[in-house]
């Protein structure tokens, strides 16, 4: 298992997770990130399903970084099912969306996301973003996650 | 009279002025005496109706000397009985004779019982007159009660038919009645159909506009993160067209992203829901500067705040986003070389603030004024770019607060903008 911290960049969009992943680049944010590019992805990535049963490879994150506008299952179902989780309930979640409408903040504030940032449209603005991140997952303080479901799940 | 006291009555011509009187009345009179009824008395009348003379009548029995008036024997003894008087009618008196008679008979009573009879014979002439008079006054009676009768009947059926035409009209004015019910009911329903078929077409449109927008930022955010990164990691390979072109596409989409957002903004300005608070300007403002301080600076413009700022009726977010688009618009349109001088105050007026937010830019030609708060409207061109988007932003966003907005020529250079709102504590519904 590494020893850097992970983070789980969720998005169905080729093009932002390019972005996201040459930003955390250019930030020198030195994390291992891991990508999901749909809900159901995300889902079996923090369950430890096969594809990602191996924990060394695939080890849950610190941060999960949530699109909320996806096919089938959404970031607001991804993260309603996060909550729902013994093991997984305490996860620092992070919406990371391009919609700044007051009624999905309050949705996804109530579905229990740590912050909510709106993704922003030119690349130096979302470098910014990435160093503000990184400044804030050196300074936070983790709860113990209690036990992760599923069969690769880490007690 | 009742009855009449007895004389002396004889044969003899009675010799006294009554019985003078009694001899040459025109109607014939007789009298008798006693149970037996034995002629007394009969004047020249009577004995010409009964063609006897005196000798033949009185001293007799009345009924054996005139047995065809046998019919009045027996009224005559009822008569003296009872001492009540009678009258009596009867068909014939001769066999000649068909025409009626009517006797009128009264007791002689002397010392409180009968003595006499007296009677007097009606002619049948006058007997005929008071019939055909009768009759005819009874022919006339009917005929008269026959009209009234009619006439009752006519004002009746008259009555009737006003009575039926005002329960028809009354009718008639019940059913228009319901109709009209009917019919508001069905306008009432009309417009709350309507009315919910606008809020669902609203909601729709909003969701609409908001879903283009956002849909349209995500590929724009692409391009703009491309082009940059195509400048920044193969610049060096890249001739001075090459990065003149990439910048455009990144303008382009930054300009785009821009109007997308003024559109998402507008849109979500006209449709949430506004309420209404007393907000205080005094920190809208402030905020509102300290907002735009970055820009001022780099721009050396000077923005002045003329205090004291009053509370308002406003929607806080609403108001600040008007505030802003105000100001940002002043220092926006300055003209090339003169510093913006941005000046924003407030007059106190009946019921309602006007803020002034005035500058020394490049001004509006009169004819534009009116067009200035329409959406997409841009008076000016690459000079100045904008969306076109922010003053229609602040008319709809104090709109939505009940109030009013307008533009009027600064005496030298510039626009003065103002927006009115009522003030805090009046009634929201202007």
């Amino acid at each position: 298992m590494s020893d850097k911290q992970t983070i789980l960049l969720v998005d169905d969009s080729e093009n932002d997770l390019f972005l996201m992943r040459t930003a955390f680049k250019k930030a020198e944010f030195g994390v291992l990130l891991q990508e999901a590019c749909s809900g159901t992805q995300a889902i079996a990535y923090l369950k430890g399903d096969s594809a990602y049963g191996d924990r060394s490879r695939f080890p849950l994150p610190v941060v999960m970084l949530l699109d909320l506008n996806m096919p089938m299952q959404n970031g607001f179902d991804v993260l309603t099912w996060v909550r729902s989780q013994s093991g997984l309930k305490r996860l620092s979640v992070i919406v990371l969306s391009a919609s700044m409408r007051g009624e999905d903040i309050e949705r996804a504030c109530d579905l229990g996301c740590n912050s909510f940032l709106v993704k922003p449209s030119s690349l130096d603005e979302l470098i910014d973003m990435v160093r503000c991140l990184r400044g804030w997952v050196g300074i936070n303080s983790y709860p113990s996650l209690d036990g992760a479901v599923g069969p690769g799940g880490v007690p | 009279m009742k009855a009449i006291h007895a004389r002396a009555a004889t044969a003899a011509m009675p010799p006294d002025p009554a019985s003078l009187f009694l001899e040459h009345a025109p109607s014939p009179m007789a009298a008798t005496e006693g149970p037996e009824h034995v002629v007394t008395f009969a004047n020249s009348a009577f004995l010409h109706l009964v063609d006897k003379t005196p000798e033949q009548l009185i001293g007799r029995r009345f009924c054996e000397v005139l047995p065809d008036m046998r019919a009045c024997a027996a009224l005559l003894d009822r008569v003296y009985g009872t001492g009540d008087p009678e009258k009596h009618t009867e068909q014939s008196h001769s066999d000649t004779d068909t025409d009626s008679w009517s006797y009128r008979i009264w007791p002689v009573i002397a010392r409180g019982r009968s003595v006499g009879i007296v009677m007097q014979v009606t002619e049948k002439e006058d007997f005929n007159d008071l019939t055909l008079t009768m009759n005819e006054a009874l022919v006339l009676g009917s005929l008269r009660q026959h009209e009234l009768t009619e006439a009752a009947d006519a004002s009746n059926a008259q009555l009737q038919m006003e009575i039926g035409m005002r329960k028809r009209t009354e009718e008639e004015l019940h059913r228009t009645q319901a109709e009209l019910s009917d019919h508001a009911g069905e306008l009432e329903g009309l417009v709350a159909e309507r009315t919910s078929e606008l809020t669902n077409t609203n909601q729709q449109l909003e969701s609409f506009v908001y879903s283009i927008a956002h849909d349209l930022r995500a590929p724009l955010r692409a391009m703009q993160g491309f082009s940059d990164l195509l400048v920044e990691e193969a610049g060096a390979k890249l001739s001075d067209a090459g990065k003149g072109y990439a910048d455009r596409i990144s303008k382009s989409a930054q300009f785009m992203d821009a109007l997308l957002c003024d559109l998402l903004a507008f849109s979500h300005i006209s449709q949430r829901r506004v309420e209404l608070n007393s907000v205080s300007l005094e920190t809208v403002v402030a905020s509102v500067l300290s907002r735009l301080s970055a820009i001022v600076q780099e721009r050396n413009a000077r923005v002045e705040s003329v205090g004291p700022w009053p509370s308002v009726l406003a929607h806080e977010s609403t108001l600040s986003q008007v505030v802003f688009n105000l100001v940002s618009n002043a220092l926006k349109f300055a003209r090339p070389g003169v510093p913006s001088l941005v000046r924003l105050r407030n007059e106190e007026r009946a019921q309602v603030v006007r803020v002034w937010v005035e500058d020394n830019g490049i001004g509006i030609a009169p004819d534009h004024r009116a067009q200035v708060f329409g959406l997409f409207t841009r008076l000016n061109g690459e000079k100045y770019p904008g969306t076109g988007i922010g003053l229609a932003i602040v008319q709809k966003g104090v709109e939505r607060m009940g109030g009013s907005v307008g533009v009027e020529a600064a005496p030298l250079h510039g626009s003065r903008f103002w927006f009115e709102l009522n003030k805090a504590g009046t009634s929201p519904d202007r």
